[in-house]
């Protein structure tokens, strides 16, 4: 498994997992990038509210192959962040 | 008693053995009624139970119907499903508040416009009925 801090890959399971920060990151937003996402991805949401939301990642079985986890979980950081900048 | 390995995947815990899914949901992320949405959705292929544990977590658990899908799959279809349903449902809210605000606004800048109208005509005063008794 590799590690960073807002990156967590399991390559076993083929899923990523993401820390949000609830000070710094909109519940809103969150939610609108995890729904956009679920079109290719299965998507978790679970954690705290006030504190830290947690995103797990695992791309659908037609795509498992394509993707690399790492870039993916980027992906929806930056995706969350653009759609924060919108609103 | 058999001890059933229970595999835990993000907010899942899958029991293979027993062919059982358990999906923990913070309701302060989704609200009761995004999960009760998202149960409709699985009925047809799974039998799903809602509870409540200990520490006020919603708790969904989830049987494939027949031979179903496997149940990693199934509880991240179920995952899939709520984040849809929470999403449209915070929307509709948000887009309901807006509507409510919108028609506040319509109706104070009517209630001003009248107000402004009856100023108008109180300083124009057509009946001469604001003139003191010992001016007229």
């Amino acid at each position: 498994m590799l590690k960073t801090e807002n990156i967590r890959i399991d390559k076993v399971n083929s899923h990523v997992t993401l820390n949000f920060n609830m000070d710094m990151y909109n519940y809103h937003a969150i939610l609108q990038a995890s729904k956009e996402f679920t079109e290719n991805f299965w998507v978790a949401v679970y954690g705290s509210r006030n504190d830290k939301i947690i995103i797990n990642l695992k791309p659908k079985p037609e795509f498992i192959n394509d993707v690399d986890l790492e870039e993916l979980g980027y992906e929806f950081y930056n995706y969350t962040l653009g759609l924060m900048h919108e609103t | 008693m058999k001890n059933s390995q229970i595999k835990k995947l993000a907010n899942m815990e899958l029991n293979e053995d027993e062919n059982y899914a358990i999906i923990s949901l913070n309701p302060a992320i989704f609200p009761v009624d995004a999960v009760k949405s998202a149960i409709n959705s699985a009925m047809y292929k799974a039998l799903a139970v809602i509870a409540k544990d200990s520490s006020s977590e919603i708790i969904v658990e989830l049987r494939p119907k027949g031979n179903g899908k496997g149940l990693e799959e199934l509880g991240r279809e179920f995952n899939n499903w709520l984040i849809t349903n929470a999403f449209d449902k915070l929307e509709a809210e948000k887009n309901k508040m807006e509507k409510i605000e919108t028609c506040h606004e319509d109706k104070m800048s009517i209630i001003e416009e009248n107000l402004a109208e009856l100023e108008k005509q109180a300083i124009n005063d057509p009946l001469g009925i604001s003139k003191l008794w010992k001016e007229a």
